[in-house]
């Protein structure tokens, strides 16, 4: 049935750099659309009727003929199809849940959702874990995480990044450095109680950024041993080009050292839409010393 | 009338009438003769003489030195027959015994310290010949000893000589502890430590950093083993360290961190 499912697609080009789209937005392109797509027959007897807005959701909806009956997998083929045409990424990205009406005169009669998520096309599969243990820069740390599926394992270039998954213009770094002591799990947890303590960590890794901001903090426990974690954004100069960077990050107090996992990219929808991952991939995190 | 001679022991005086005799420096045991008598006889011997001898105040006795002891006893209302008793203080005694059992002591503990020594240097010449380097990094813990201590505003000088080696101490005879042996205790010129392989192989992590801390206080610190009493169990200088298998590395750094900020203290 593919004039079922056919629909028509009106959309806007989404820059690298910017923001979510707001719910505003979404109607203004809800309006534009419904005015471009009413009454085309798009064959089969299947008409557009148009496009309507409600928050985040965009409802596109059709007149079907009587004869019309919607295919058992109709959302599958929707959602492939979308994706086929490269436009599910977008929905995606820009955290828009998508609806489809079909009418039989003025009574609906399939009603198909999707949501934002389903249109994904980011693979966010755990793959095997890696092990950094006797790795020369982990410093006697032994640590194991997981490597999200596609993504590239590359040797840190700095002297304290021991290892980093790349995937287009996305990093996540492992980096170790050393403590000023040893430091018992409830000792630090004691410690983190300050929020100066805290936020010293915080500014330390900020530092990198021009006019940083953090969006987000909160003190965590990663595999039993405490952390913070916390989101900032900023510029990085690069050529005389500023860049506009953000950055999810768990600071973890293990013994005498200091790990900093960092997952960076640029600021768009693309790396909000990967944080979920980079939550999956730090979940993952294991220190197996403390098991034997 | 009869006529008195007396002696000292060396001269003989005489002859006296029997007022006369009264006031001659004579005690109660002087010896008397007299023509009649077959022998000199103490003064206090001669019923004759018994006004006499009643006359003069009994002997003076020295203080803490053996003195004879004048038991009297009555005979027909008269005391005729003094006993003579020779007796030493009670004191005298006891001082006697105590000098002598701290003589003996001073001279087994020299003697012991003697047979120690040797035996402590039979041992360490035994450990060295059969001591081997590890392939373990020792070092790294040296440097996070001295890291820590320098928190804790601790600052022994750092000896130029290291030696940290493996030797295995659980084949040697005369060992109770068994799993680390420090030769540097007292001595900043040096830090020397063995440690068991097979105790090093069996040890946890905490373990490892538990008894390479403990050893490295002995000899840094120059601290001793604590007592083996509950309530110094889980602490770094507990003798007994393979007991500490369920310890964590929370347990060995709170552990380091209370006997550092004590040492800090005391210094």
């Amino acid at each position: 049935m593919k004039t079922a499912i056919y629909i028509l697609i009106y959309f806007f080009s989404s820059p690298a750099f910017s923001q979510t789209i707001s719910e505003t937005d979404i109607s203004k392109l809800a309006v534009r659309v419904s005015q471009q797509m009413k009454g085309v027959d798009i064959g089969d007897g299947v008409k557009a009727k148009g496009c309507i807005s409600l928050e985040r959701t965009l409802i596109y909806q059709y007149e079907v003929p009587d004869y019309w009956e919607a295919p058992n997998n109709i959302k599958e083929e929707i959602i492939s199809n979308l994706k086929t045409a490269g436009v599910a990424n977008t929905y995606f990205l820009e955290n828009i849940d998508v609806e489809f009406y079909y009418y039989k005169g003025n009574s609906l009669t399939k009603k198909v959702s999707v949501k934002s998520n389903e249109f994904s096309t980011f693979d966010f599969t755990l793959g095997e874990y890696l092990s950094i243990k006797d790795h020369p820069k982990a410093k006697e740390v032994n640590l194991k995480l997981k490597v999200p599926v596609g993504w590239e394992v590359k040797e840190g270039d700095r002297p304290n990044v021991v290892k980093k998954f790349v995937k287009d213009a996305n990093t996540y770094l492992i980096t170790i450095k050393n403590n000023v002591t040893f430091f018992s799990r409830k000792q630090m947890r004691e410690s983190l109680q300050e929020d100066n303590y805290v936020k010293e960590f915080v500014q330390e890794v900020s530092s990198v950024l021009k006019n940083p901001q953090v969006i987000d903090q909160s003190i965590v426990t990663i595999d039993r041993y405490p952390a913070v974690q916390f989101k900032i954004k900023g510029g990085m100069e690069n050529s005389g080009l500023t860049i506009p960077i953000i950055m999810r990050c768990w600071v973890v107090f293990y013994e005498d050292k200091i790990i900093l996992l960092q997952a960076g990219g640029i600021d768009n929808p693309e790396f909000r839409a990967l944080e979920q991952l980079y939550f999956l991939i730090t979940n993952s995190v294991i220190f197996p010393e403390q098991y034997n | 009338m009869r006529k008195y001679f007396y002696t000292d022991g060396v001269n003989k005086f005489g002859p006296f009438s029997k007022d006369e005799l009264k006031s001659q420096k004579i005690t109660r045991s002087t010896k008397v003769w007299y023509f009649g008598l077959e022998h000199w006889t103490e003064l206090n011997k001669i019923n004759e003489l018994n006004d006499i001898f009643v006359a003069i105040p009994p002997e003076l006795k020295p203080l803490n030195t053996p003195f004879i002891k004048q038991i009297e006893l009555p005979e027909n209302n008269f005391l005729v027959k003094p006993i003579q008793v020779q007796l030493k203080t009670k004191k005298s005694k006891l001082s006697k015994y105590v000098i002598g059992i701290v003589v003996l002591i001073v001279i087994s503990f020299v003697v012991i310290r003697l047979v120690q020594k040797q035996s402590e240097a039979n041992l360490y010449k035994e450990i060295v010949a059969n001591s081997y380097e590890a392939d373990e990094k020792f070092d790294i813990y040296v440097e996070k000893f001295y890291r820590d201590l320098e928190v804790y505003g601790i600052f022994p000088k750092k000896p130029k000589t290291t030696i940290i080696k493996l030797s295995r101490l659980d084949q040697l005879d005369n060992t109770t502890h068994i799993h680390g042996l420090s030769f540097g205790h007292n001595d900043d010129s040096r830090i020397e430590i063995y440690i068991n392989p097979s105790s090093w192989k069996q040890f946890t992590r905490p373990m490892r950093y538990f008894l390479m801390y403990h050893e490295l206080s002995h000899d840094v610190l120059n601290l001793d083993d604590l007592d083996i009493k509950l309530e110094n169990e889980g602490k770094l200088m507990y003798p007994e360290i393979s007991s500490y298998e369920m310890k964590s590395m929370d347990d060995f750094i709170e552990s380091f961190h209370s006997l550092f900020e004590q040492h800090a203290k005391n210094e």
